[in-house]
């Protein structure tokens, strides 16, 4: 082939675009990036000026120590994050001025976890305090949400590897636990707040064994602030009602001796019919659940002959729907807040009457009439079924 | 005498190019579009009813070209107004195209800008994505159509990968209950879908290239109905995941629901970047269809056969350009809703004044035949 001066300005330019290539000129090394895994809001002291409209906001940003994360395996003692402070009265300059301490803008898609203190929740709207969040396109919609008891600094401060991943595996660790909300993320929080329905957020308490849910934080759909809390045998009342839980373990008293069963429940099912009357609307639950006999002190016990199994069942069906009937008195009477979502089904069962009630459903809730039905088949004992005294 | 008799599409590729010129930025907005019309969560029976309408209009528009075979729209409008109307309008269509160019890869440069590229100039995407437009369109309409071909399967691929991820998080009562408030608001959403099946206007001009152009009716159905199908999908998993209420407030609600997901156990997670790599071939197919109409209504306009390629590379300053005149997003939508008023002129308007011209001239029945 003959070069031509063409070819030979061809060649010219493919090496000069070859400069071009070199793909390492945005290069940064990982470990110096800023990977924030999770932020907590609370209340700052109201100190300066500025504050008589707005109240101050501390936001707390963490981030993991990528090294240290490695290097855990070695029995290295350095900590696999570290938390930043700052104060302002908007989230997101708060979080801005955090900049002036970093090397590199930080990298915020990998938020897991948005903690709120139960101070800032009960002042202030969630949706005005979480646009910032709701509206950022890095910030993904899967994050969850939690409200602390106490500051939701400390949340983050305790634990043994990076609390706002342990937070994530605690809000998810529902197996066999029915005191545990479902997680609530930012896409449904979201959601909840645009209908101006009232909803339960998960409530994590630390002390300076740990932290762990201590329940669920009640917040108003009307004023998207938090009017009270529901302790763990509550939130458990709450799940069996709307059917989140998968398994739990309920306790009761026979009715014949006043000892302690205690049942494995599972094949939880819920179903919630509203009916009008009258304009008067009443809500029938009916809850179903299998059992297993798992502890108990009768003695002498035995569950091969008789009627043990059926008494076992009696004793934790009484328990439950008094466990039920509190938890709803405390809802309709004491917050005026319908958590359960018994709105949904009477607007899926009658929804011409939802038109004209959901305006001030928390109200009408309060009022309506709610039956409650519950049935345990304790089905079987294990491999022991008989207790000699 | 002005359609390269070389450049023919088959029947199947008419069908490609009506749905993927269709596709477009819709995807992504039109769960809140229609909800903000229905206020219930009967949003995907006015897409359906809208692709219904969508398709009767199309086999219409197809009908109608077919009474001047051979020739496209900018052909017969010459034809039968004379050669400053028909000047007039096919300047009207190649103007609807340019804008409609502009709005596509202005929309791409924000939403690319948002959520996969923030820190790459929005000159960069939208520079980018437009050479290789012309690259693609001086090529011709058979290129175009085979090139479409490569890209649907790797779009349904991906959309739906997407879509039943979020299953996860589905809730069928988000759906229900169905036709609460009764038909009328179903009724109002269908002016919003109905227009959200912007591309119809190709088969003004798709029958003229077609090897077969008796199955141009047949071409524009099936392909409204695949985009229907995408529409439908997409309407009742975002609602279903993210409520009605949450929707309405959403700026992309489909790339939301891509944000909503959380897999356990996969490597890596940001599924919106999936959503968004098919989104932006489909973006890339309305563009480039759009910028090769334009260049053909201008090469007719001026009557020069050569001229065609420096129309396409002189379209490119004037697409980009007018894409930055609306300033904000809303600015940008505007000029949406302003594309569905110019469509209902080129797809209504102008082709009655047209038949009403043929009939009195009688020339309605001369071509007929």
């Amino acid at each position: 082939m003959r070069i031509t001066p063409r070819t030979l300005l061809m060649l010219v330019c493919m090496v000069l675009l070859c400069v071009c290539l070199g793909g390492c000129w945005d290069y940064t090394d990982l470990e110096e990036r800023h990977l924030q895994v999770g932020e907590a809001l609370d209340l700052a002291e109201q100190s300066e000026e500025e504050t008589k409209s707005h109240p101050m906001i501390m936001v707390t940003a963490q981030h993991i120590v990528p090294e240290a994360i490695a290097s855990q395996k070695g029995g290295q003692q350095q900590k696999p994050y570290t938390n930043f402070s700052t104060t302002d009265i908007s989230v997101l300059k708060a979080w801005h001025k955090l900049f002036e301490r970093y090397t590199q803008v930080p990298i915020v898609s990998h938020v897991k976890v948005v903690v709120v203190s139960e101070d800032l929740a009960r002042k202030l709207n969630l949706n005005q305090l979480l646009m910032d969040y709701l509206r950022d396109t890095q910030i993904r919609y899967s994050c969850l949400l939690f409200i602390a008891e106490g500051r939701a600094k400390h949340i983050l401060e305790v634990g043994e590897d990076v609390p706002a991943f342990e937070l994530v595996d605690m809000a998810k660790n529902r197996e066999r636990i029915g005191s545990i909300l479902p997680e609530m993320s930012l896409q449904k929080v979201s959601a909840k707040m645009a209908a101006k329905s009232s909803f339960l957020l998960q409530m994590i308490g630390a002390s300076e064994g740990g932290k762990k849910v201590v329940g669920a934080a009640v917040i108003k759909g009307k004023s998207n602030k938090m009017i009270g809390t529901l302790n763990p045998g509550e939130v458990t009342a709450v799940n069996w009602l709307t059917g989140e839980t998968r398994s739990d373990m309920i306790k009761g008293f026979d009715d014949k001796t006043g000892q302690l069963v205690t049942v494995e429940t599972s094949e939880i099912k819920s179903r919630v019919r509203a009916q009008v009357q009258d304009g008067r609307i009443t809500f029938l639950v009916k809850v179903e659940a299998d059992g297993e006999l798992e502890e108990d002190w009768l003695l002498p016990g035995d569950a091969f002959e008789g009627d043990l199994l059926q008494r076992a069942g009696t004793a934790v069906e009484k328990s439950l729907t008094q466990m039920i009937r509190h938890t709803l008195d405390k809802l309709q009477h004491q917050y005026h807040a319908d958590v359960i979502g018994f709105g949904k089904k009477l607007q899926l069962d009658h929804p011409q009457v939802w038109e004209k009630m959901k305006d001030k459903w928390d109200e009408v809730f309060s009022e309506a009439e709610v039956k409650v039905d519950v049935h345990i088949q304790v089905r079987d004992y294990r491999t022991k079924g008989r207790k000699t005294k | 005498m002005l359609t390269n008799l070389q450049d023919r599409i088959t029947s199947t590729q008419t069908t490609v190019l009506v749905s993927s010129f269709i596709l477009g930025l819709g995807i992504l907005t039109l769960p809140r579009a229609v909800t903000d019309e229905t206020g219930t969560p009967d949003g995907w029976i006015s897409v359906i009813l809208g692709g219904l309408v969508a398709m009767l209009a199309g086999s219409l528009l197809a009908k109608f070209s077919q009474c001047f075979p051979g020739k496209t729209f900018y052909q017969y409008s010459q034809d039968i107004a004379g050669k400053w109307i028909g000047n007039i309008i096919c300047l009207y269509g190649v103007g609807y195209f340019t804008l409609l160019a502009s709005f596509e890869v202005r929309a791409m440069a924000e939403v690319t800008d948002f959520f996969l590229l923030p820190a790459t100039p929005k000159e960069v995407t939208m520079g980018m994505l437009l050479l290789a437009s012309a690259y693609l369109v001086v090529g011709g309409l058979n290129a175009v159509a085979r090139l479409y071909e490569g890209f649907l399967p790797i779009t349904v691929i991906l959309f739906f990968l997407v879509l039943f991820m979020g299953f996860k998080e589905f809730d069928v009562d988000h759906l229900r209950p169905v036709l609460s408030k009764g038909w009328l608001p179903v009724l109002q959403g269908v002016k919003t879908t109905s227009l959200s099946y912007l591309g119809l206007e190709t088969m003004l001009f798709l029958p003229a290239f077609m090897d077969k152009p008796r199955d141009s009716v047949k071409a524009v159905v099936v392909g409204i109905g695949i985009s229907m199908f995408f529409y439908v999908l997409t309407v009742i998993i975002v609602i279903g995941v993210l409520t009605v209420d949450d929707v309405v407030t959403l700026t992309f609600p489909t790339i939301d629901l891509a944000r909503s997901v959380e897999l356990e156990g996969v490597f890596f997670e940001r599924y919106e970047s999936f959503l968004l790599a098919v989104w932006i071939l489909q973006i890339f197919t309305t563009l480039s269809l759009c910028h090769y109409f334009a260049g053909l209504g201008l090469r007719h306009v001026f009557a020069n056969e050569n001229w065609f390629r420096p129309f396409v590379y002189g379209l490119l300053p004037v697409i980009y350009g007018l894409g930055w005149v609306p300033t904000t997003i809303n600015d940008m939508f505007a000029v949406g809703d302003l594309l569905g008023y110019l469509l209902l002129g080129l797809i209504v308007v102008i082709p009655l004044l047209l038949l009403i011209i043929a009939k009195m001239r009688g020339m309605l029945h001369a071509n007929h035949s």
